[in-house]
């Protein structure tokens, strides 16, 4: 996805003036990798990078979500 | 004459929006992940611009939006994407622990600048822009010169935000010329009895430093160990 869908799809948990910034964090600790967009013919503008999460990503997604979800069952309880 | 041009009456050429903000990008930030946070914003606001197309409300938008998340990336990336290794200006390089340090001496500085404003008024304001011209000088003068700050001396004297005098580094070189001009100057402006011996002393220090360059230059071989580190 590119950085404006992934802010489009946040409904507003995401900034496009924060999230280019977050993408390069995770892009060092190896969360995404990018790559550019084909040039398109007559296009006037740079172009945009397409993020995609690498499997430590996921797989550090799905250990948040799980810790997540085991202190929101603690706090409610 | 092209198409386009019978069409629109303008140029072929079409201006792209964001090429100063990329300019100001490459020369804000070296790394290559922070030029890019930059790149990527700007890419989104030359694309949005573009799929704008003739609508001008919608292109100013974009333009706005863009502008506003590109200056939110050029205050954040300093922060959030530091540098790693090396040695940087104060608010590029790597570590929070630092950049607070830093933002804290601006807001101390900005709180000083705000409590002597009655005092001084608008001479503050003068000297804010000389004091920054003086600073982007000796910035390019060691940008032109880059041999003279050597890795040891960036290892020994890292670039750290400092109000104590005597934690500034002065050396042979164009900052220990602003150092002396400046000190002097400011003495002299305060002190106005001690200006006939100010020029005294100029003179006998050129009589002095004439005569001791050319012997030092005539003698290579003798070391300056006190100019020359």
């Amino acid at each position: 996805m590119f950085g404006l869908q992934l802010v489009g799809a946040s409904e507003g948990a995401l900034k496009r003036g924060t999230v280019y910034v977050t993408l390069g964090r995770m892009e060092a600790k190896g969360y995404v990798t990018s790559e550019q967009e084909a040039p398109v013919e007559g296009a006037i503008g740079l172009p945009r990078r397409i993020y995609e999460p690498t499997a430590l990503g996921k797989r550090a997604l799905r250990a948040w979500s799980h810790v997540a979800r085991e202190l929101a069952w603690e706090g409610s309880s | 004459m092209k198409p386009d041009t019978r069409r629109s009456g303008t140029p072929s050429t079409t201006r792209v929006p964001g090429r100063l903000l990329l300019a100001l990008a490459a020369r804000l930030f070296e790394h290559p992940a922070q030029l890019e946070a930059a790149r990527a914003v700007v890419a989104d606001l030359q694309h949005e611009v573009e799929e704008a197309g003739g609508n001008r409300l919608l292109r100013m938008r974009a333009l706005i939006k863009g502008c506003l998340a590109y200056w939110h990336v050029v205050a954040l990336v300093p922060l959030a994407l530091p540098v790693p290794g090396a040695p940087a200006p104060m608010l590029a390089s790597g570590g929070t622990r630092q950049n607070v340090f830093s933002y804290a001496l601006i807001g101390l500085w900005v709180a000083l600048w705000l409590a002597l404003w009655p005092a001084f008024g608008w001479f503050s304001l003068v000297a804010l822009g000389v004091g920054f011209s003086v600073a982007v000088a000796l910035r390019r003068w060691y940008d032109w010169h880059p041999g003279f700050e050597s890795a040891d001396n960036a290892i020994r004297y890292p670039q750290r935000p400092e109000i104590n005098l005597s934690r500034i580094r002065v050396g042979g070189d164009i900052g220990g010329i602003f150092f002396v001009v400046g000190s002097v100057v400011t003495v002299l402006i305060g002190l106005a009895p001690v200006r006939p011996f100010a020029l005294a002393a100029l003179a006998c220090g050129f009589a002095t430093s004439v005569p001791l360059f050319l012997w030092r230059s005539s003698h290579p071989t003798k070391p300056t160990s006190i100019l020359v580190r």
